[in-house]
């Protein structure tokens, strides 16, 4: 039987790209060798996507495939689009095969026009009458069609197959794809089938990862016709994280099957991608200037909510810009200030910044755990020119924020919460006597923070502001930072919560140099930074994604080329300059 | 009742049964005169006095114990009242009298002692000669100096010249409390001829700087009085005589003259005695009280540049006085004619500072329901920019409750205020006000577009269309699914806003004087009660009671809940004149 989770998955493909992405995929599952993926931009005379392998009739073939989304009616297979269906056929006939390598020259090729839905009534007739047509003409090609239910078959007679997806997983699979507007109880199913799968040794790493990747497509999918796409987001960050310990080794050590395990890693980035493009880019971005329009987005009255959802989204977003950076040509090894303002970073910047003011809640936290957002969110601004000024703005007033907090007790905002507990968060302030404001605020790793960003941005003024703070209202209190130890290639990308090292008992320092010492210091010093296999292998935007999900703080070797060599205050720096 | 029992509405029967508990259970003696209020006529209880005093052959008699017995029990209006009367009624001469008189003092604090002084002066007057025996004996030092008073308000019925004369004499010559007291009643004498009021008062002044403490007080009250009366250009030269050391006292007796002057003061005394009540750094909370009552009544007859409104101004703008010490004030502000009440804001925004803001926020908010909207003419104040940023800034930030209140002195402010504030007006009317309450706000405004004048008509329907840009753009975007809270957050939510409730349910309910009132029955099911009301016949009839909902809402601030933090923290700023 053809499971209708699947079915609808490629009925519901709004983009061709999409059936694009996962067409590789099936093609792998089903023993071919894919030799040419889409490219968007890039003229394709046709074809989609090329494979070679063995047929149903065992002869080795050439296999070009033209992708359509959707249902095929009159018009998409022969109308004026210049996505219709029957041009491209033409088109790969007479043009694309002057393009195929040599070595398959000489290959029996079959043209497979593959649609997410199904071929319409009144259009079947013309679809297999040019089919026979160009059958006879050249006995060298043959069409095939494959619709919907086809990919469905092929899916689940390839890379889902039953010894590799069993029903138990594909019943975790329904409940995750069937739950999505519930997220909390979709993720439990999916990180279920998560480590059903993650840890099946019976089969390869790769394959592991390329079915996670399709079940993450199938959730999308979902996602996307639900209007709900925390699953799909949460579930691909995730992927993203876990794919990464099965795959590095392979990446790293073992030349035969390197290429395999880098592309099945880079779908799983490219997923993550199309994931954040639609929920990020396209849901929340378009809205960034708009007044207040997504702190009313989050539908509910309670401070708390609104500012936990924004916080949790400007995190969201800098992941986004900063994975974009580290994949634009020529980008640094690490974030660095004066990244070219070009590009789809540097969009994303500015409408994280735009964000930030329009939605006045992001600047001031109501959970300290929300140090890793924040910290994301103004290492992406740092990096820009044209931005750095809203991250001195946002830097001061959540500053300004957490200064009032615990200074003004009484009646004041409250103080960001240590205790993520939502409960906790809701019943508010616990905070009236003395001896409690002193366990409220026992730790913090805002604080540092805002004395980092402080530095960073050259703000002296800010930066003897937080340090006379520190002196006088917390000095009881644990300041830190956090930064990975031996251990972390264990943990952090398995998203166990207790990972890497706290750096504590920060000193800011009247002009910051304490602070900027001590992180420079424990740079030096730290080995670990250099070992983990994200950094090994320049993939530091991970360690990132990794920061941000399990909610600890941005490390100190992210910001360490953008930190000043010594902290020195406005009015000496201009004094300087003068001379 | 036995046939031997007298009838209940009979003296007799009174006098027996209280005749036994005076002797014998003085607790028994309320019961019996309330019983005895109830039954007898005006006169069956002035033959019951009569009566019960006939009994009473001197001054050690049994029947005379509650009034000389020491007694741990609160003394009770009734008995005492009686005991009062009783005492006018008794045929004892001088010495005896004034023996059991003072014996009676002796057993009551000061407070308590009126019946017995009034009984003493109905003694005095039941017979010629008593009052001036009275007088001389007390004079000379016989008896206690209470009674002088009495005995000289009696003589003044029965001997007006000699007893004036004498006690004109006692002011000027006697020793301090006599002169007190002296001075005391002669102030208090509404009958006394003109010539004497003079000299009655530059007596009492004469002898006032002499005089402290209680007798100090008893006169200086006493001449205020008397100069309010007859002689208010004198105001100043009495108050002039206050005692440093009990200036406390001497200015709660001053504002205690204000609320017990019968209609408005003259105004120069009304001034005098103002500015003294209020010198000092901190007003007393009881002179606040008389204050507070004595302003509210003249109010309403007063125009807003008044003596008044003067003092209200800066009581309001003094930070020892809270708006709720000025709660009658405020009270008599709100009841005013709106143009008037509008011109008294314009006032006290203007004049009274932050504490005049608090003051019209205080005002606003005690009008949730049925907002304010004052239309205030800023233009005789000739206001600078800086002054009108503060006000408008002061306003912002406190009438965060009731925006039309807000919107309309802003607005008011951007027509008639200095033109360099228009801007910033402008600005705070968008946000935070409009951003923050979208409905009410707008209709506001949307009711003033075809009242204003071109250029603020022009300003008022920008803010209009810019207030509907922003919230299409907001109802544009709508809600985005993947940024609401999870099911197990909302549920959670729920809970705590369930117990909330709950909790201000029940502070509600006990709070409420309905529950006071009538029983509480608890209504699990349905939207009406039956029940069954008995008319003493038969089974009862049924009736149905539907039920009623009172329901109240306030709309919230939306700023506070999408920037908490920015919304506390710049209206902080705000309340202290400043912005972002």
């Amino acid at each position: 039987m053809i499971d209708p989770v699947i079915l609808e998955h490629f009925r519901s493909l709004r983009e061709r790209d999409e059936l694009d992405a996962i067409l590789p995929e099936i093609l792998t599952g089903m023993g071919l060798e894919v030799t040419s993926r889409a490219a968007i931009g890039v003229r394709q005379y046709g074809a989609d996507v090329a494979a070679v392998g063995l047929d149903e009739d065992g002869i080795r073939k050439l296999f070009l495939f033209s992708v359509k989304r959707g249902d095929l009616t009159r018009s998409e297979w022969n109308g004026a689009s210049d996505q219709a269906l029957r041009p491209s056929l033409d088109e790969i006939r007479d043009a694309y095969i002057g393009t195929i390598a040599p070595e398959h020259g000489d290959l029996p090729v079959v043209i497979v026009a593959v649609l997410g839905g199904i071929v319409h009534q009144g259009v079947q007739a013309q679809v297999h009458g040019y089919m026979r047509e160009k059958e006879a003409e050249n006995p060298r090609f043959a069409y095939r069609l494959w619709t919907g239910d086809t990919l469905t078959t092929r899916l689940l007679e390839g890379t889902l197959r039953e010894e590799i997806f069993p029903g138990s997983r594909r019943a975790l699979l329904r409940k995750t794809a069937a739950l999505v507007e519930e997220p909390p109880q979709a993720l439990r199913y999916f990180d279920t089938l998560l480590e059903e799968v993650l840890g099946d040794e019976d089969i390869a790493p790769s394959e592991r990862v390329r079915v996670l990747v399709i079940a993450v497509r199938i959730i999308f999918s979902w996602g996307r016709e639900a209007g709900n796409l925390e699953v799909a987001y949460q579930a691909s960050e995730e992927l993203v994280l876990r794919a990464w310990p099965q795959l590095y080794p392979i990446i790293e050590d073992d030349r035969s099957k390197r290429q395999e395990a880098g592309h099945v890693y880079w779908a799983v980035v490219q997923l993550h991608r199309d994931i954040w493009k639609a929920y990020v880019e396209d849901k929340i971005l378009p809205h960034a200037g708009k007044l207040h329009a997504l702190s009313f987005a989050v539908g509910m009255t309670n401070p708390l909510d609104i500012n936990l959802a924004l916080c949790d989204v400007v995190g969201r977003v800098a992941v986004g810009g900063l994975l974009e950076m580290w994949l634009a040509p020529g980008s640094a090894a690490l974030p660095e200030a004066g990244t070219r303002a070009e590009g789809k970073a540097h969009e994303i910047a500015r409408a994280l910044a735009s964000l930030a003011q329009t939605n006045p809640t992001v600047q001031a936290p109501m959970l300290d755990a929300h140090s890793s957002d924040l910290g994301l969110a103004l290492l992406l601004l740092c990096c820009f020119e044209d931005t750095r000024e809203v991250a001195r703005y946002w830097n001061r007033q959540a500053a300004r924020a957490l200064v009032i907090a615990v200074a003004h007790p009484e009646n004041g905002p409250r103080v960001p919460a240590i205790d993520p507990d939502y409960d906790g968060l809701l019943r508010g302030r616990d905070e009236r006597t003395p001896a409690e404001r002193k366990e409220a605020t026992a730790a913090s790793t805002l604080l540092p923070l805002y004395a980092l960003v402080a530095a960073v941005l050259g703000d002296g003024d800010l930066l003897a502001e937080l340090d006379a703070f520190q002196k006088e209202h917390l000095a009881h209190c644990n300041a830190q930072g956090w930064v990975p130890n031996a251990r972390c290639d264990d943990k952090m990308w398995l998203g166990e919560r207790l990972h890497g090292s706290a750096l504590q008992d920060l000193t800011i320092g009247a002009d910051g140099d304490e602070l900027v010492t001590a992180l420079r210091r424990e740079c030096e010093e730290n080995t670990a930074w250099d070992e983990l296999s994200a950094v090994r292998l320049g993939h530091w935007p991970l360690v990132a994604i990794a920061c941000r999900r399990t909610r600890v703080p941005v490390p100190p070797q992210l910001w360490l080329s953008l930190l000043p060599e010594a902290a020195v205050p406005d009015a000496e720096r201009d004094e300087a300059l003068a001379d | 009742m036995t046939d031997t029992d007298p009838p209940e509405n009979d003296p007799a029967a009174f006098i027996e049964r209280l005749a036994q508990a005076s002797a014998t259970e003085h607790s028994a003696l309320k019961p019996i005169l309330r019983q005895a209020r109830i039954d007898l006529s005006e006169a069956g209880w002035q033959d019951m006095v009569a009566g019960f005093a006939a009994r009473i052959e001197d001054a050690r008699s049994a029947l005379l114990s509650p009034l000389t017995g020491s007694s741990e029990d609160k003394p009770n209006h009734t008995v005492e009242s009686f005991f009062g009367e009783v005492l006018g009624a008794l045929g004892l001469p001088l010495e005896p009298m004034i023996g059991l008189v003072a014996a009676a003092l002796d057993e009551r604090r000061d407070g308590n002692s009126w019946t017995v002084l009034s009984g003493f002066e109905q003694w005095c007057k039941a017979a010629q000669g008593r009052p001036r025996a009275s007088v001389e004996r007390i004079a000379g030092g016989d008896g206690p100096a209470a009674l002088l008073a009495p005995a000289l308000r009696a003589g003044f019925a029965d001997d007006e010249d000699w007893h004036r004369a004498r006690a004109l004499d006692l002011l000027e010559r006697e020793d301090s409390e006599a002169a007190a007291i002296a001075g005391d009643v002669l102030a208090g004498d509404a009958q006394c001829p003109e010539h004497t009021v003079d000299r009655v008062l530059a007596a009492a002044l004469a002898r006032l700087p002499e005089l402290h403490a209680r007798d100090h007080t008893r006169l200086f009250d006493a001449v205020i009085g008397l100069a309010l009366r007859a002689r208010p250009a004198r105001m100043p030269d009495v108050l002039a005589c206050a005692d440093g050391q009990e200036i406390d006292t001497c200015r709660r007796a001053a504002a205690h003259h204000l609320a017990i002057a019968r209609g408005r003061p003259d105004e120069r005394a009304a001034r005098a005695l103002l500015e003294f009540v209020t010198q000092g750094e901190a007003i007393e909370p009881l002179a606040m009280d008389l204050l507070d009552d004595a302003l509210r009544r003249w109010l309403p007859d007063e125009e807003p540049a008044g003596p008044s409104f003067d003092t209200l101004v800066a009581l309001i703008g003094r930070s020892d006085v809270g708006n709720d010490q000025l709660d009658s004030c405020m009270h008599a502000l709100l009841r005013m004619p709106t143009d008037k009440r509008d011109r008294v804001f314009g006032r006290i925004l203007v004049q009274a500072g932050l504490a005049g803001a608090d003051a019209v926020a205080s005002l606003a908010h005690r009008q949730i329901s049925k907002q304010l909207e004052p239309v205030i003419d800023f233009a005789p104040y000739d206001l600078d920019a800086a002054d009108a940023e503060a006000i408008i800034r002061r306003v912002t930030g406190l009438v965060s409750l009731a925006p039309r209140t807000a919107i309309a002195i802003l607005l008011s402010m951007l027509r008639t205020g200095p033109a360099g504030v228009r801007e910033e007006a402008e600005a705070l009317i968008f946000d935070p006000l409009l951003i923050s309450f979208w409905e009410d706000g707008r209709a506001y405004l949307a009711s003033r577009i075809d009242a204003e004048e071109p250029d603020v008509k022009a300003r008022v329907e920008g803010l209009v269309a810019r207030l509907d840009d922003y919230i299409t753009a907001v109802r544009g975007v709508g809600f985005i699914d993947e940024l609401y809270p999870s099911q197990s957050n909302r549920y959670l939510a729920a809970l705590k806003r369930a117990n909330d409730n709950r909790a201000i349910n029940k502070q509600a309910a006990e709070g409420s004087i309905w529950g006071e009132i009538f029983p509480m029955r608890l209504i699990l099911n349905g939207d009406s009660a039956v029940f069954r009301v008995f008319d003493g016949d038969g089974i009862g009839k049924r009736a149905e009671q539907e039920m009623q909902a009172q329901e109240f809402s306030q709309p919230l601030p939306r700023l506070d809940a999408i920037d908490p933090f920015g919304f506390w923290y710049r209206r902080r700023l705000m309340i202290n004149g400043r912005n972002l």
